[in-house]
């Protein structure tokens, strides 16, 4: 596992995008309230399955899918996040650091000011059971969920600042 | 007789110790064949089947069955059973009339020793011994082959069978339909019951009479024993308390073991067959359902017909007669007394089970047989079953094959198809791979015509579009860029004055954020693109046509990005897309190139890995994916890749490349009136375009841009 990114936004890929902002203004800014929405949901969709079917390939499968356009806009921690997401749901990984070993690797920890970090945690409602292999990446996972949500929250915090607007 | 003019044949059957049915095969022979090389002729018979394949020379012998002598001092049986004696007088093949003497005694003290009392019981009734000359020991031998597993038959021996008829365990057939052996009668005759085969022919009858000499193998331990006329060569061993097996020694000529058992030339027949006994290990392996089917010998019409003169007596062939095994299972538990001359009966008039028909004739007769044997023989059991023109396989009856072959002692004149041209009738293969002229691939004559029209003066890249082979409407269809969200409306309209056409891209991406990145970024670079959101699409959308290069997400719903590189892959391999067949138009002859139209190129696939997880890297690549990206992608890296493989595609095809074309699946579209592969969205797609080609098209003079004056 690699470890996570310290920068929340990795400004060289971003920069990329925004610079095609030339013809189309509004194309980065865009995309990103793209993908907030688009996180939002599948965060949702990866709490329906940790809740109902706890099925790990479709926590993969969403896990891959927000990996793909967070990396490609630049937001690395998220990213890494739904990586390890992806991994836990492929059982290659078998470990899920605790968030405030995360929080503390962010190199400008002045963003965490304000917010409660576990706000919008959902409860690990999974018990461990030896007989069953999956349950014990299911509370990885919906570990590693939490976790994406607030990385997802400082990500918005730094948006919302570079474009000047409520994201 | 018609024997003599034909060639020498021996039914061999191999015996097996389970259920199965055997079809007896008959195989040539020479004067001077012996046991060995009758072996050899038989495996050749069965080259390609299973069977061969486990047993060689070594591990098979010919043989018999034969049943003990009742008397012999070493019988321990206690048996009794009731003896029967069954006569059959036949004239088929000209063979004269055999009795057959199935004899059980009640007890084994009582019946006479040395004569298995049987002959001289009812000889007097049948004549037993009026066989032609040679054959009257072979009766006895035969009969001792063709019922041994069942029946004690009366041999002429000097030691009667020790058990009575008893039937071998090792060939309980269970649900053949064949007919019933005449030693049906006795009730010990479990097996004989349902043997598929006729134990006894009523043609070939051979009556136990005489002849054999060998010493009852009450001993566990071969013995060689001799006939005692023709001195044949052979070993015994002994099987059970009331049989053993006869093996020929392998240096005996079967041309005497021939007329020792059967007599002149042609007068076994199929029902009679030798038996081949594998090695004792081997044997229940030994598949002889698969092998021993019809296909190794399929009747003609003409030896049909042939048979039918011979043997007036029997049946049509290919006419399932259950109404015999029924029957003679019922009467196998009848004391043999009550119904002699009742089975007597059925074996004359149900001799055959099957017989091939082939036309409507035939047909006709054998319906009209069967109607008038129902009169007759009360036997409501047959059925004549209909299968395609051209079947060879085996009939499936009762998990059998059933088509049997004739008993004729004739023939063997027949060409006896060889499996291979078997195979090459089943339907399977004739549903090939797809038709390749459905799909339009390119026709090496459109070269020529298509050098022809080049010759004309204005611009070679137009007049290509004149070729007659192929419909010019795709070609004359500009790309044009087209916007993100639907590109295809903008795609053939005329606005194309300052366009790229250099190549097309597809997007394989589901996520929407990625997609717009990438099409934000080729929309800049003013290269036209089209959107999948899965595999599937993505296969579909490269099917109809005009791709240059595909950026490929490997994770994805519906089809994976892996799958649809194969698949592409897979399809530009089957219509030969990719593949120089005209080699020396190289690409420094772009006035020559323009033919390379018809050379299709394959599409060039970028897969983006969004992790940089090395065994993504090695599938993409393995699947047939020529690069790969790893996501996020680095749009300043990729824009210098768009631009290598641009102009690589441009080598590659200068001809539509410069003019911003499809290639190569498009001239599929064109080609195939039916479009077997392509999705129903490219219908709308194709009608689209222009149907007329126009020389003077702008886009045609636009379009002869060098690759150097790409921009990305």
């Amino acid at each position: 596992m690699s470890t996570i990114p310290s920068e929340i936004i990795n400004w060289t890929i971003l920069n990329e995008i925004i610079s095609m902002d030339d013809d189309d203004s509004d194309f980065s800014k865009g995309l990103i309230i793209q993908f907030i929405d688009q996180a939002q949901t599948t965060f949702a969709q990866m709490q329906r399955q940790l809740d109902g079917e706890k099925n790990l390939t479709e926590l993969d499968n969403l896990g891959h899918f927000l990996k793909g356009s967070s990396a490609a806009l630049g937001l690395q921690r998220i990213a890494w996040v739904c990586e390890r997401i992806q991994n836990l749901g492929r059982k290659l990984e078998h470990f899920f650091p605790n968030k405030i070993e995360l929080v503390n690797t962010l190199s400008d920890k002045s963003i965490t000011n304000g917010i409660n970090i576990d706000e919008d945690d959902e409860e690990i409602t999974i018990q461990a059971d030896d007989k069953d292999n999956d349950s014990i990446y299911l509370i990885l996972i919906a570990k590693a969920l939490n976790q994406s949500r607030l990385e997802f929250k400082l990500a918005r915090i730094e948006l919302s600042k570079y474009y000047n607007t409520n994201l | 007789m018609l024997n003599s003019s034909l060639l020498w044949k021996v039914w061999l059957r191999i015996d097996n110790s389970t259920d199965e049915v055997n079809q007896p095969i008959a195989v040539q022979f020479d004067e001077i064949d012996t046991v060995d090389d009758l072996k050899s002729r038989f495996f050749q018979k069965l080259s390609s089947t299973r069977w061969r394949e486990i047993n060689d020379n070594a591990s098979i012998a010919i043989g018999l069955y034969a049943p003990k002598l009742e008397n012999q001092p070493d019988n321990t049986s206690s048996n009794n059973n009731s003896s029967s004696v069954l006569k059959k007088n036949n004239s088929a093949g000209g063979t004269g009339n055999f009795s057959i003497n199935s004899s059980s005694n009640k007890s084994s003290t009582s019946s006479t020793a040395g004569i298995l009392g049987l002959p001289k019981d009812f000889t007097k009734d049948r004549n037993v011994l009026q066989h032609p000359k040679p054959t009257q020991k072979r009766g006895g031998l035969y009969d001792a082959f063709a019922v041994s597993p069942t029946v004690a038959t009366p041999m002429n021996v000097d030691f009667l069978p020790s058990e009575a008829p008893l039937l071998s365990p090792q060939r309980p057939y269970s649900t053949s339909p064949k007919q019933l052996p005449s030693t049906a009668k006795s009730p010990l005759l479990r097996f004989a019951s349902v043997s598929p085969y006729p134990k006894f022919h009523p043609d070939n009858q051979i009556m136990a009479s005489t002849g054999l000499t060998y010493v009852s193998p009450h001993n566990k331990n071969k013995y060689t024993r001799s006939l005692i006329r023709k001195g044949l060569n052979y070993t015994t061993e002994s099987l059970n308390e009331c049989t053993y097996k006869i093996i020929f020694e392998p240096d005996e000529l079967v041309i005497n073991i021939y007329k020792e058992l059967f007599g002149t030339m042609g007068s076994q027949s199929a029902s009679q067959p030798l038996l081949i006994f594998s090695n004792v290990n081997l044997r229940q392996d030994v598949p002889t359902l698969d092998i021993l089917n019809v296909v190794d010998y399929v009747p003609t019409n003409e030896e049909i017909s042939q048979q039918k003169i011979q043997s007036t007596e029997h049946e049509a062939f290919g006419i399932f007669d259950l109404h015999d095994q029924v029957s003679s299972r019922e009467q196998s538990s009848k004391p043999a007394s009550d119904d002699k001359t009742d089975l007597k009966d059925k074996l004359d008039s149900n001799p055959q089970e099957f017989k091939l028909i082939t036309d409507e004739e035939q047909l006709r007769r054998a319906s009209q047989e069967l109607k008038d044997e129902e009169k007759d023989t009360e036997s409501p059991w047959q059925a004549i079953l209909l299968l395609p023109k051209g079947y060879k396989r085996g009939v499936g009856f009762q998990n059998k094959p059933v088509l049997c072959t004739d008993s004729s002692p004739i023939n063997d004149n027949s060409v006896i198809p060889s499996e291979l041209e078997m195979n090459s009738d089943s339907p399977l293969q004739q549903l090939g791979p797809l038709d390749e002229s459905g799909i339009g691939v390119i026709q090496p004559i459109s070269e020529e015509q298509r050098r022809k029209d080049n010759a004309t003066p204005s611009s070679p890249i137009l007049t290509n579009s004149q070729t007659p082979h192929y419909s010019n409407s795709l070609y004359n269809a500009p790309f044009t860029v087209s916007s993100p969200p639907d590109p295809l409306p903008n795609l053939f309209t005329t606005t194309s004055e300052k366009v790229f056409p250099k190549i097309n891209v597809l997007i394989v991406e589901d996520n929407v954020i990625n997609q717009a990145i990438l099409g934000s970024f080729l929309r800049k670079h003013k290269i036209s693109y089209k959107l999948a959101k899965n595999g599937q699409e993505a296969v579909n959308i490269w099917k109809e046509g005009g791709l240059h290069l595909i950026f490929m997400d490997l994770q994805l719903p519906v089809l994976s990005g892996i799958e649809a590189a194969k698949q592409i892959r897979d399809f530009e391999k089957q219509n030969g897309i990719g593949i120089q067949k005209t080699p020396n138009n190289s690409h420094y002859n772009f006035e020559k190139s323009a033919s390379k139209r018809f050379s299709q190129a394959p599409v060039i696939i970028v897969a983006l890995t969004a992790s940089n997880s090395q065994m993504d890297k090695r599938k993409a690549l393995l699947s047939g994916c020529n690069d790969y990206l790893t996501k996020p992608v680095n749009l300043h890296w990729l824009s210098k890749k768009i631009t290598e493989w641009g102009c690589m595609q441009a080598l590659i095809d200068f001809d539509s490349w410069k003019q911003g074309e499809s290639r190569m699946t498009d001239s599929v579209l064109v080609k195939s009136p039916q479009k077997p592969i392509t999705s129903p969205n490219s219908i709308p797609f194709k009608q689209a375009t222009p149907s007329t080609p126009n020389k003077n098209s702008p886009v045609r003079k636009n379009s002869t841009l060098s690759p150097t004056q790409i921009e990305f």
